[in-house]
């Protein structure tokens, strides 16, 4: 037993499996089950096992790998210097720059690639570095989170005490800096190249039918081609290769990893070269993030060359003649979107919540039901949308066609984030408050109610606010599951932005306008309450 | 009223306690001493019910409460950092054991009132708890304590982190509102003079 | 305490948003699913539905599901468990992909017959002082460079059918004929509807030539403002393939009786008799009388290019992921 108590005062074991089986059984119904047939079906296609060899398929492979490597080169790169910025330094505005340097990242993907069709010239649409320039505009934050957090834990007297042998800043940079950060140059270069592979958003607006990856190539086999047995080979070869990245990472994190004792905290810059490179560096990363969405505001005020707002006037279903229209309902979208939206957030943060209260409480046996909770972070929405599809085919679990496994799918792609976010509350609330209630006359389970849950429910918006962002902006999955008839905004967005241009194409940036703006807020919303802390 | 009898506790390597023999009467106030770490605080917990012994028995009032939960033995504790509720205001933290017992909101205000008045804390009801001092928070954890009543009360170093005014003030206030109740009170400490200004016998451990 | 009533309030009202948004009060419609340019409401031939639906009690709604290609993969895809009641416009090109796939309970019935022929833009021409093409390999004439839109043969029909036409023109000869239409700059739009209201000359864009219907000229008649007597554009007769719709119920639908009534329906000379001036096909029951622009500017093609179902049906996929593969590199 690991309870020094010997069990005297746990939660009934009724209690305990009450919190634990609701997102068991969804977490194992709608993302182990399907993975595990997408697995099965793969050893059983032999014939299917053949477009991995495909002709299309492996120029498509060698483009998803490449430009990931190169994205993630760019992403490190360009990332290094607001790392420094935000880890290093001290000013006035640098809790500002730390909260919008995550914003490209929380937005939805159709957003960013409508962004960069703005922003960028009509000849850069389908080529790779424009595909390339977005998927580094989404990762800095990655970097910036990841490395940050690391070169914040860099000792000045470390860099002083090789300063005093005689090294100069480029061998300090090189001999001290580097090797240290090394491992987080690694968790996050892995994490930018499983982002960049898995491209689905990005790719289907800003890339063509030469560069697409992989991602796409499965929905493309699933919902074009009718070659559902493709699209399973190629999204579990997906799953393999990317497995074997993050293990790779891994690897060089544990290799590498040290602790360093010592005061880092930022410094202030004093001197004038010092001062206007801090201000530069704040500057430039301002204007790199606001650029693409401001370009993305103004084009959705031009129809054709010319100042207009009848891209956002003409939100009825335009009509071409009479009675046909483009297939696209703007208003009927946002209907869409927002129902969808409240189902998979009351889900996520119902599982969610849930997962994290059960992982609290079974602490080390818990472990599982937490890598469960954090799964489809590593499978892709569109495998976790394709793994649905094939599995809930046959009766008495036919459910194609049923309107709720799009919230479904969305809540799942949520789980890991509202998780996470309780999880991290619970983790402030000492052990020894449940015994200070205890020990006022409290029963186990009153003391985990007043002095856990009331302690939980401060996060619940804001985690209700992330999850309801990740569901409107969510691609992948609600794109294989999807009805007939109902597109939710990222649907609707890509459908009117394929448009070669007109008003069409300004309806598609009005509308993604207007849902970088629902994210926006909600993410915003979350980041202050997370950040206001309240005990 | 409490009879601590040949308690046993081996953590890992060490044996922590060894056959411990102990007796506090009713309305007594016995301080056990010694160095850090020799595991008068595991003791404490003991008593509690928060860690289980290897071999041995708690009997208070008589009833072996060696397998009895913690919060069916009647014992209360203040912790050496407090374990304030930071969600809950100075009332409803001193209220909780009265609203555990499901006494009405009348007579817990009655009683809220009383117990901060009793330490010295008149006014402090609406107070949040990340605003109180080492000392307040302290005494707060007492009034808390005591309302609900103990039949033994257990204190894990009463007077540590606060400076030297404020230790006598609190070991004299403490030891008047223990006397003035008639509490049964088992505390821990290293100092010997704290133990000296509170109880009315020591018990050295280790 | 009012923080929780407001949160109340936001999941009682969501709730009900959601618990209303859904299902339209009264007896559930009949879901005909259909492409793009089916029209959903407004022009006659919804009126000769509603009418229907009046008489039997049985309304209809007509759900589009975007190109060709992408309605059959996801009635395929649904196939036992599908998203509709009745399936309508799956041509001769598609049709294997629909059989293979399960989608229909039982044998469709010919819904209406059309050619696909590339349309010009006659006007256009006149006042370029260019000789319209007349055959599939002027279209790889240096002459006409960049003047044709084609449409994506894996996502649409009339796509399809003129890849087709140009598999039965050049046989096995066809990928280089394809390499040429690429030299030449040919544009390729994701649907009919891209390519005929946005890249065509007379909807604005800059292609003069593209892949539509034979029976699109007297849509421009119809629909010309200010009115007109003479159609602006004309087809190029010797590009034609000869194009076959179906209609037919889905298999694994609920109301499997009904669903057969409005197949009946939609095959009845009251409802063809709309097909002409709406959807500009040539409807599938000879009895209808066709109106006489249709008479005076539709083309219906005396030897269109034609291939075998068998032919079709073996190598469709193999065909398009060639075409994919040789239109990306």
């Amino acid at each position: 037993m690991d309870r020094p108590d010997g069990g005297l005062n746990r939660l009934p074991r009724t209690v305990v499996a009450g919190l634990a089986t609701p997102p068991t059984a969804v977490i194992g119904l709608f993302v182990v089950v399907p993975a595990t047939v997408l697995a099965v079906r793969t050893v059983d296609l032999g014939a299917a096992r053949d477009v991995l060899f495909a002709g299309r398929t492996a120029s498509l492979a060698w483009f998803t790998l490449w430009q990931a490597v190169v994205s993630t080169v760019v992403s490190l790169a360009v990332g290094m210097v607001p790392a420094h910025l935000v880890a290093r330094r001290r000013f006035r505005g640098v809790a500002a720059i730390r909260a919008l340097i995550v914003v490209p990242f929380m937005l939805p993907t159709v957003v960013t690639g409508a962004a960069f069709l703005a922003l960028l010239p009509t000849t850069a649409r389908g080529t790779w570095w424009a595909v390339v320039a977005a998927h580094a505009y989404v990762n800095v934050a990655v970097v910036v989170r990841i490395v940050g957090a690391a070169w914040e834990t860099i000792p000045h007297d470390l860099i002083a005490a090789a300063r005093t042998l005689g090294a100069s800043s480029v061998q300090v940079a090189r001999r001290i800096v580097a090797p240290l950060l090394l491992p987080a140059i690694a968790a996050a270069g892995a994490v930018v190249f499983a982002f960049s592979a898995t491209s689905f958003g990005i790719v289907r607006i800003l890339g063509d039918t030469g560069t697409s990856t992989i991602e796409a190539e499965v929905a493309r086999r699933a919902l074009q081609y009718g070659d559902v047995g493709g699209a399973v080979v190629l999204s579990v070869a997906q799953l393999v290769v990317l497995a074997a990245v993050a293990g790779l990472a891994a690897r060089v994190r544990r290799r590498h990893a040290t602790v360093l004792r010592g005061d880092a905290t930022p410094t202030v810059p004093r001197r004038r070269p010092d001062r206007v490179r801090v201000a530069l560096g704040a500057t430039v990363t301002t204007l790199v993030v606001a650029t693409p969405l401001a370009a993305l505001t103004l084009m959705s005020l031009r129809v054709d060359g010319r100042w207009s707002t009848r891209a956002w006037t003409s939100w009825g279903a335009g009509e071409i003649r009479p009675g046909i229209s483009l297939g696209i309902d703007p208003w009927a979208s946002v209907r869409a979107s927002v129902t969808t939206a409240i189902v998979a957030t009351l889900l996520a943060v119902g599982i969610g919540t849930l997962a994290a209260l059960a992982i609290d409480e079974m602490r080390g046996r818990g472990r599982w039901l937490e890598v469960g909770a954090m799964l489809p972070l590593a499978v892709s929405g569109v495998t976790v949308g394709l793994g649905m599809l094939v599995t809930f085919a046959v009766p008495p679990i036919d459910w194609r066609g049923e309107w709720w496994l799009v919230p479904v799918g969305q809540s799942l792609v949520g789980l890991p984030f509202v998780t996470r976010l309780v999880l991290g509350r619970l983790s402030v609330v000492d052990s020894d408050q449940r015994n200070a209630a205890l020990l006022l006359g409290a029963t186990p389970i009153r003391a985990w109610w007043e002095v856990v849950v009331r302690r939980v429910a401060p996060v619940l918006a804001p985690a209700a606010a992330l999850a309801a962002a990740v569901s409107l902006g969510e691609f992948g999955a609600t794109t294989l599951l999807s009805r007939t008839g109902t597109k939710t905004l990222p649907l609707a967005i890509e459908g009117l932005l394929s448009r070669p241009g007109g008003l069409p194409r300004s309806q598609g940036l009005a509308l993604a306008t207007m849902l970088m703006l629902a994210t926006g807020t909600l993410v915003a919303l979350a980041e202050r309450s997370t950040r206001a802390r309240r005990p | 009223m409490l009879d601590v009898r040949d308690l046993t506790l081996t953590l890992g390597e060490r044996r922590i306690l060894d056959h411990l023999d102990l007796h506090v009467g009713s309305g007594e106030i016995v301080a056990v001493l010694g160095p850090s770490g020799v595991g008068k605080t595991t003791l404490l917990r003991v008593v509690a019910g928060l860690v289980a012994p290897d071999s041995g028995t708690v009997e208070i009032d008589g009833h072996d409460v060696t397998r009895l939960p913690t919060h069916r033995r009647g014992v209360g504790m203040v912790f050496q950092d407090d374990q304030l509720f930071p969600h809950l205001d100075v009332a409803a933290n001193v209220a909780f054991g009265p609203r555990m017992r499901g006494t009405g909101a009348a007579e817990i205000g009655r009683l809220v009132t009383a117990a901060l008045g009793e330490v010295g804390l008149d006014g402090f009801e609406t107070r949040r708890v990340d605003t109180l001092s080492g000392g307040e928070a302290r005494r707060v954890a007492l009034a808390r304590s005591l309302v609900a009543a103990p039949r033994i009360l257990l204190l894990d170093e009463p007077l540590t982190g606060l400076d030297r005014q404020r230790r006598d003030r609190l070991a004299s206030d403490l030891a008047s509102v223990l006397r003035a109740r008639h509490t049964t009170a088992l505390l821990v400490t290293h100092d010997p003079a704290e133990a000296e200004a509170i109880a009315d016998r020591s018990v050295t451990l280790g | 305490m009012n923080r929780r009533l407001a949160l109340v309030a936001v999941v009682a009202s969501a709730t009900s948003l959601v618990a209303c948004s859904d299902e339209p009060a009264g007896p559930v419609a009949l879901r005909l699913l259909a492409y793009d340019s089916f029209p959903t409401e407004g022009t006659p031939l919804n009126d000769a539905l509603d009418a229907w639906a009046e008489r039997t009690g049985h309304t209809v709604e007509v759900v589009t599901a975007g190109d060709t290609g992408t309605m059959v993969t996801k009635a395929a895809l649904t196939a036992g468990n599908p998203e509709a009641d009745v399936i309508w416009g799956v041509d001769n090109t598609w049709l294997s992909a629909a059989t293979d796939g399960g989608i229909y309970a039982g044998e469709p019935a010919v819904a209406d017959i059309g050619d696909v022929c590339v349309n010009s833009d006659l006007e256009w021409f006149d006042a370029a002082g260019l000789t319209p093409p007349t055959t599939l390999d002027d279209l790889v004439d240096p002459a006409y460079r960049g003047l044709l839109a084609v449409q994506d043969p894996t996502l649409s029909s009339p796509g399809l059918a003129f890849l087709l036409a140009t598999i039965a023109a050049e046989g096995d000869a066809w990928p280089d004929y394809w390499a040429a239409l690429r030299a030449n700059d040919v544009a390729v739009a994701d649907s009919w509807e891209t390519a005929y209201y946005e890249l065509f000359t007379r909807a604005g864009g800059d292609r003069p030539l593209v892949v539509s219907y034979g029976s699109s000229p007297p849509a421009e008649v119809v629909f010309a403002d200010p009115p007109r007597d003479d159609a602006p554009t004309g087809v190029l007769e010797q590009t034609c393939f000869r194009q076959t719709e179906y209609v037919g119920t889905l298999a694994g639908t609920d109301r499997p009786d009904d669903a057969a009534e409005l197949v009946d329906f939609l095959t009845s000379a009251e409802f063809q008799a709309e097909l002409p001036l709406t959807l500009f096909v040539v409807p599938a029951d000879p009895t209808v009388e066709l109106p006489q622009v249709f008479v005076d500017f539709a083309v219906i093609a005396e030897t269109p290019w034609t291939m075998e179902p068998a032919d079709i049906a073996a190598h469709r996929q193999d065909w398009q992921e060639q075409w994919t593969a040789l239109m990306a590199g």
